[in-house]
């Protein structure tokens, strides 16, 4: 009885916290939504509204509906996709690894991406054409690094995998620089280069459809398995010992995070901080158990993003890269975090 | 003869001979000032020159094919088409400045270079790299002002270091005479008949360029509305986002990368901008050189002529087709037959 | 429940760590791995549970070779409690207790309330309750010890393999588990633990195996196989086995180091 009723009682603190965390997200989320370079007013945006709904006709311009559903919105919406998708791919990599330093680039995804939308870029693709190639090579990059470490006959299969990572990442990078190299300085180099840096800016209603089938497709898989990702992280011989078929385990968790990262890549290029920041500060909020650690990675990372990329198309002129905000943003925080934690890492 | 009188003449004839053979070397060399004001000595004949960055290279080959050593990157076979044989066949050897440095020090000095031209910004980082290579290499370094406004100028300066007399004032009267013909047009024009231009660069069309931007040079020389830069400020190469866009609605868009064009009649952002529903969505040409920008050297000077025909069509009605042959025959040294021009100026009136 | 192991070789392919080692286990047995650090008993049991590959021999369980088993049925079979490490999430101590249950729990699902309170029950009978909520990384090494028994039970295993179980304990869990593991067997689970100490095998297990130099030297009883001639050659020392009386009539042998003949014996060899 006793079990009971601490069980129901927990449940309800979590339900809380995590209603608490959605509604917050949901403000943030209006709030982004309203404010933008071109101007739109609430009253327009609740006319809007009413109209798409009801079916009623609207006698605004016909820019306004473009900006609210073809540019902001989806905007809005993929900084929160991607968001949590980096965040949840963090999370459970640092659980896989058993390491807080760890972020989803450690198998080479976004080495990969950044080559696969490199060369779109010096083959003069159209966007489509980078964005795929991007996917595609993020994910046959983490490929390779998988093959590498099952070829690899080693006594820890996650130590082998961490070097084939940061092998294949680090061949792949300087492949990206010797492209910077060769590529015409007046028109490729600064496209590369801010794809480089990460930015959400002419996110089009067809790159939130093409990607979010690839991360629910990933986020599915982890949430179902969320217990046998907790077992993981005491390590390869005693999850076995436990019941865990470790390596089954491991390649469906790396595919999934893989599916999530190098599809919230394509469409937004290289973004950090968040893959490795989120799932602390997720963690130190709800604990390590995967059940709590994945809907809270997913809500702090959406609302992160969502944050730092409202800044970053409202603070100036021009576009600042979402990189170099949340490096900013995040950097000071981190430290924050570190100081007032008190539950120690090894 | 006394010995002090053969004392004497010895003396003297060698002083002549001493004084002749230096008169001899002084004639060998000359001093020029280039546009950073750095005086610099150079050799009286001048039969090779290393271009020291894209804009050079294309300088170079317009004033005096002859002398320019090689290309800063290969050629591709479009450029080719439009190259005459023995210059196209010319060498790649790096550059020496702008974004991104691929020439090795040492192929100057192999390729036995009478003087280093440059042709672009002049800033003191530039001047610095002008200083040290000279220095190391010991080969003159001539840096030329690269600016639209500057051309007929420099072209004239150039003639002058590079003792080649007709040609530069050959090229230098063209260029005076397609910017007074361009300006007395427009003279007259009000500013409301001036459209509001916005320059697409990337995939997206989303990156331009801001006032005073070496890329929208020839933009502002023809008296075009910048919108980006009537918003913005000065300013080089920035990224917007597609909330400006649809806020400015340019009239006229002129656009450098061919995929966006093909894309932006579909993109739900694009085809509602006022320049792509009236169908005044532009492709720069941009063969062999682009004629904006890529590199930003003398082949805008078409493109000048090429954005008073898109811009302000009722005064520049005539076909580009004769002013486009004449330049390339002039600057690039051969004439493009028929498809070639149906090909560059396929883009004149064209938005899908 | 018989498990058998036959012409075990184990190590790891460049390293062969020991071999021709063969032994029976049934069902409430206790039989204790008896050798000195360094020696292989991890690496035997390590094998035997499957964790790592043989170099040959087999292990097999009621007559089936047990090493193409997933490791779902592994887990069911074998109990493991390794040496505790520090952890490394917090979980809490009831989460970890909670982590034995894997095998038993659907590939999709979490915890039920049935798998909460068999580890609720493990964490009372090892006198850790008090403990369920705290951080596994925030509590003393004795007490993630039994932790850990606590989760090798939840698994409701048939073979609890133990390695050094007692090493991190203080005197009083020591005694503790010690009983707890002659209750196990008494309600029918066979339990194998290594130790280096003889008195532990003396004091809860009925046969003995002495793991010396990658064989298995002797395998018996615990009184016949553990004489001070066997301890001189494994560990090098001089004892005596001395046979004492309880209060409450029971027989029993004790180890006793012999210092005087030590001390001899190194005179002597000097």
């Amino acid at each position: 009885m006793d079990q009971q009723k601490k069980k129901s009682s927990r449940f309800r603190s979590d339900a809380l916290r995590f209603g608490l965390a959605i509604v917050c997200l949901l403000l943030l989320f209006l709030i982004s939504f309203s404010v933008g370079r071109f101007p739109v007013t609430m009253s327009d945006l609740l006319n809007l509204m009413w109209s798409k709904v009801t079916g009623a006709p609207n006698n605004l311009a016909g820019a306004i509906e473009t900006v609210v559903f073809r540019v902001r919105g989806p905007r809005v919406l993929a900084s929160m996709v991607v968001g949590g998708a980096l965040a949840v791919s963090g999370a459970v990599y640092q659980g896989l690894f058993r390491n807080p330093l760890v972020s989803p680039d450690i198998l080479g995804v976004s080495s990969g991406a950044a080559l696969g939308a490199v060369l779109g870029i010096y083959f003069s693709l159209g966007v489509v054409g980078i964005q795929g190639l991007a996917f595609a090579v993020g994910l046959g990059a983490v490929a390779a690094v998988y093959l590498i470490g099952t070829f690899m006959r080693h006594h820890d299969p996650i130590l082998t995998l961490v070097l084939a990572g940061v092998v294949i990442g680090t061949l792949l990078s300087s492949v990206v620089g010797l492209i910077k190299y060769l590529a015409d300085p007046y028109n490729q180099l600064p496209a590369i280069t801010f794809w480089l840096l990460g930015s959400l800016t002419g996110i089009t209603p067809a790159d939130l459809g093409a990607i979010l089938p690839a991360i629910v497709a990933g986020l599915v898989p982890l949430y179902l398995l969320r217990w046998r990702i907790n077992v993981m992280t005491l390590g390869d011989e005693e999850a076995q010992a436990l019941g865990v078929d470790t390596q089954r385990i491991r390649l469906v968790v790396i595919a999934a995070a893989t599916l999530m990262s190098a599809a919230a890549v394509s469409v937004s290029g290289i973004i950090g901080w968040i893959g490795l920041l989120i799932p602390h500060f997720a963690r130190l909020l709800v604990g390590p158990d995967f059940a709590r650690l994945l809907p809270a990675a997913v809500l702090l990372g959406a609302g992160y993003l969502l944050g730092v990329d409202t800044l970053a198309r409202t603070i100036s002129t021009i576009e600042v890269p979402l990189g170099v905000l949340t490096a900013f943003i995040g950097t000071p925080f981190f430290i924050w975090v570190l100081a007032v934690s008190h539950r120690a890492w090894r | 003869m006394a010995p002090l009188a053969k004392i004497w003449i010895v003396t003297y004839a060698f002083l002549v001979i001493t004084l002749m053979g230096s008169l001899a070397l002084a004639a060998e060399k000359r001093t020029v000032v280039d546009s950073a004001g750095r005086r610099v000595e150079v050799p009286r004949k001048i039969e090779r020159v290393f271009a020291a960055g894209g804009p050079a290279s294309i300088f170079v080959y317009t004033l005096a094919p002859e002398k320019l050593l090689g290309w800063t990157s290969p050629l591709t076979p479009e450029e080719r088409a439009y190259i005459p044989a023995p210059y196209a066949g010319l060498p790649t050897l790096g550059r020496l400045t702008g974004r991104g440095n691929t020439a090795n020090v040492e192929s100057v000095l192999a390729s036995r270079a009478d003087v280093i031209v440059d042709y672009g910004t002049i800033n003191p980082t530039y001047i610095s790299l002008a200083e040290r290579v000279q220095k190391q290499t010991g080969v003159p370094y001539l840096l030329f002002d690269g600016s639209f406004s500057q051309i007929a100028r420099i072209y004239l300066a150039a003639g002058e270091a590079l003792a080649i007399g007709e040609r530069s004032k050959e090229l230098a009267r063209y260029t005076e005479r397609l910017l007074a013909d361009a300006d007395r047009r427009l003279a007259g024009l009000p500013p409301e008949k001036r459209p509001s231009v916005y320059f697409a660069r990337g995939p997206r069309g989303l990156q331009t360029a801001l006032k005073g931007s070496i890329n929208v040079e020839s933009i502002e020389r023809i008296g075009a509305r910048n919108v980006a830069a009537e918003h913005m400020g000065a300013g080089g190469l920035v990224t917007i986002s597609p909330e400006q866009l649809l806020l400015w609605d340019p009239e006229v868009v002129v656009a450098v990368d061919s995929a966006f064009v093909s894309s932006a009649g579909t993109d739900d952002v694009w085809k509602g901008i006022k320049a792509v529903r009236n169908g005044r969505l532009y492709l720069t040409p941009g063969d062999p050189f682009g004629w904006i920008d890529s590199p930003p050297s003398v082949n805008r000077l078409i493109g000048l002529r090429w954005l008073g025909r898109v811009l302000y069509p009722k005064s520049f009605s005539e076909d580009l087709r004769a002013e486009t042959r004449r330049f390339y025959t002039l600057f690039y040294h051969r004439t493009p037959d028929e498809r070639q021009l149906d090909a560059l100026l396929d883009t004149v009136g064209q938005s899908r | 429940m018989k498990l058998s192991v036959e012409n075990l070789a184990f190590g790891y392919r460049r390293h062969p760590v020991g071999k021709d080692v063969s032994f029976t286990l049934d069902a409430g047995e206790v039989l204790c791995l008896l050798g000195p650090n360094g020696v292989g008993k991890t690496t035997l049991f390590k094998t035997v549970l499957g964790l790592i590959a043989p170099l040959g021999g087999a292990v097999m369980a009621d007559g089936n070779a047990i090493n193409r088993w997933s490791p779902q049925n592994l887990a069911r079979l074998f109990g493991y409690v390794p040496q505790a490490q520090l952890g490394f999430f917090p979980f809490t101590v009831r989460e970890v207790v909670l982590m034995g249950r894997t095998a038993r729990i659907g590939l999709f699902r979490s915890p039920s309330s049935r798998d909460i309170e068999v580890a609720e029950g493990l964490l009372q009978l090892l006198g850790i309750d008090s403990l369920a909520d705290r951080p596994y990384t925030e509590v003393s090494g004795g007490e993630r010890q039994l932790a850990l028994i606590a989760r090798a039970l939840a698994q409701e295993p048939q073979v609890l393999v133990m390695d050094e179980p007692t090493a991190s304990l203080d005197f009083g869990n020591q005694v503790r588990v010690l009983s707890e593991i002659k209750t196990l067997a008494s309600r029918g689970i066979a339990v194998i633990l290594s130790t280096h100490d003889p008195d532990q095998a003396f004091l809860c297990a009925r046969r003995v195996a002495i793991l010396h130099r990658g064989r298995l030297a002797h395998c018996g009883p615990t009184e016949e196989v553990i004489t001070p001639t066997v301890l001189r050659t494994v560990y090098g020392v001089e004892v005596e086995i001395v046979q004492i009386e309880s209060g409450v009539g029971e027989k029993h042998s004790i180890c006793l180091p012999s210092f005087a003949r030590l001390r001899s014996n190194m005179v002597s060899d000097s």
